[in-house]
């Protein structure tokens, strides 16, 4: 691994059966500050391939190295999932506070260092205003913001989405897009976000990461179009 | 009301209570304490009810949590048949048996914590592969059924005299008549996991937020689940071994103190949940006493008097019609 790479895959082979992967030979690598698009058709293996990394679903082959030596993965990893979540009697900095869970005692006491976070978070995400509202009131495209500021209070270097705008509108997809691009460039997190939106990997991302043919491969945007528009 | 005064109040409430459940009754007693009457009767009971009252809330709310549904419950779920179902075997086949192996009243309780648990396991199971918790409801509700017809099968077959005493325990009741020392036997393990489950307000909460999130922050989700079910089978066992099934209160009780305190969070949810477990076990018995009357009304007609509409009122307000 580079200085700056956080996230590595080499000779990996991803899936549930050895006799037929989903996706094989995976050697890509993510840096600080990128912020990649994972683009691939519907059952193509973007899912899995987030599990794998996870840790959820076994690798059949090779090797996952994600940022520092240790193989605690939820301090390593954060994660946003398309779907929006039920909970009621939580507020929205209760909701960026569970995202110390990683960090906190075994009864979830909060530290100054977390309250900090907590803090810092709410500000940086224009989240200030909001902070002590119900998250069931509140918006999609808010409720995804706090589930990103939940977690970025993990503190991971590496961040993946799964995508995270699908349920959005247009207006509210651009806010999402906005932040993960100032994200990814001015705090130096890797973001992985799994997508189908073309124009978003063109206009926001640093990289396209592409499965195609049981392949994953890194694409340029005239690539992309050609592979999805012909 | 901050949280804290609302939790002074609770206590307050818990108090004058107590008071009542001891001093009312079909005999009202003075408070006098060399009567025999108040340590034999009205001390045991009023303590069953305030210990069993916040036992079977937090099994409640434990199931809750892990089921991610709000009506799961104890009743709901068919854990409490579970129980019965265990009674049941144990009431029936002792005599056929002879001398059992261990004290009666142990072993039954064994026999309805196993119930309890083996009917949480398997609606456990089957929610792994069901999506949709209404589903699950369904299923849970069914397996109550079945497991109450082989209930039915077993008192048909069993003999007249047992059936009587099981008949009268399963109409539930906070009134044991049992001395103090042998009552601990039940208290203990109920304490014992109440102050437990003070250790699990963590993962429970991150629980809330789904598997996949709780996977996500380092969680060992089947590992909590697993004892999560453990606690609330052995709570829901014992309980139900001593007062026989008790129905609405452990799935009626987390949704008043969630909406008391208007949060979801355990750490305040525990406490709220116990106290007002207690209080609602106490008023039940309270009601089921009928003050200046003879005998006592069957807990599980007060329990259900109120604890029925409470869950309409959350299926109304959680919009699930």
């Amino acid at each position: 691994m580079n200085k700056t790479t956080t996230l590595s895959l080499s000779n990996l082979d991803i899936g549930y059966t050895k006799e037929n992967p989903l996706i094989e030979s995976i050697n890509i690598e993510a840096n600080q500050g990128d912020l990649i698009a994972l683009m691939g058709l519907n059952g193509s293996g973007k899912t899995t391939l987030f599990k794998t990394i996870l840790g959820e679903t076994p690798s059949i082959r090779g090797e996952i190295e994600v940022g520092n030596s240790s193989h605690e993965i939820h301090k390593n990893i954060s994660v946003v999932f398309t779907e929006r979540i039920d909970i009621y009697g939580f507020t929205v900095a209760d909701m960026i506070a569970q995202g110390r869970a990683a960090h906190t005692n075994i009864f979830g006491k909060l530290t100054s260092h977390d309250k900090e976070v907590i803090q810092e978070q709410l500000i940086a995400l224009n989240l200030e205003d909001i902070a002590t509202q119900q998250i069931n009131s509140l918006s999609d495209g808010q409720f995804q913001k706090v589930m990103i500021a939940r977690a970025l209070a993990q503190e991971t270097q590496v961040l993946l989405l799964d995508e995270p705008t699908a349920f959005l509108d247009v207006k509210n997809k651009r806010m999402i897009h906005d932040l993960l691009h100032s994200l990814a460039s001015s705090g130096n997190k890797t973001i992985l976000v799994s997508t189908h939106d073309v124009s978003f990997c063109n206009s926001y991302c640093s990289k396209s990461w592409v499965i195609d043919n049981k392949r994953l491969k890194e694409k340029n945007p005239k690539e992309i179009t050609e592979l999805f528009f012909d | 009301m901050t949280l804290t005064k609302k939790f002074i109040a609770l206590l307050f409430t818990l108090g004058v209570l107590s008071f009542l459940g001891i001093v009312l009754g079909s005999v009202l007693v003075p408070l006098d304490w060399s009567n025999e009457l108040i340590f034999k009767l009205r001390i045991p009971r009023t303590l069953t009810a305030i210990i069993c009252g916040a036992g079977i809330a937090i099994a409640g709310l434990l199931m809750q949590t892990i089921f991610r549904n709000p009506l799961a419950g104890p009743s709901v779920l068919g854990i409490s048949s579970g129980s019965t179902l265990g009674v049941a075997i144990g009431v029936f086949t002792m005599q056929s048996i002879g001398e059992t192996w261990l004290n009666e009243k142990f072993s039954l309780s064994i026999l309805a914590v196993l119930g309890a648990m083996l009917v949480t396991a398997f609606i456990l199971g089957v929610s792994r592969f069901v999506k949709k918790s209404n589903t699950l409801l369904i299923i849970g509700l069914m397996m109550g059924y079945f497991v109450s017809s082989v209930v039915n099968i077993f008192s048909f077959y069993g003999d007249k005299t047992n059936l009587q005493s099981f008949v009268y325990w399963g109409l539930g009741s906070f009134n044991k008549e049992i001395e103090l020392d042998t009552l601990s036997i039940y208290y203990i393990p109920i304490i014992l996991i109440i102050i437990l489950v003070f250790f699990l307000q963590k993962p429970l909460d991150v629980l809330l937020m789904g598997e996949k999130y709780a996977r996500s922050l380092g969680l060992n989700v089947s590992k909590i689940r697993w004892i999560s079910i453990l606690f609330a089978g052995v709570l829901v066992g014992v309980i139900t071994a001593l007062c026989g099934p008790i129905a609405f209160l452990g799935i009626a009780v987390p949704h008043l103190a969630r909406n008391f305190i208007h949060k979801s969070s355990h750490k305040w949810v525990i406490p709220f949940t116990l106290v007002m477990g207690s209080v609602l076990g106490l008023i039940c018995d309270i009601i089921a006493r009928l003050p200046g009357m003879d005998g006592n009304l069957p807990l599980n007609a007060v329990t259900s008097f109120i604890g029925a509409p409470i869950v309409v009122w959350i299926v109304f307000k959680n919009k699930m019609v």
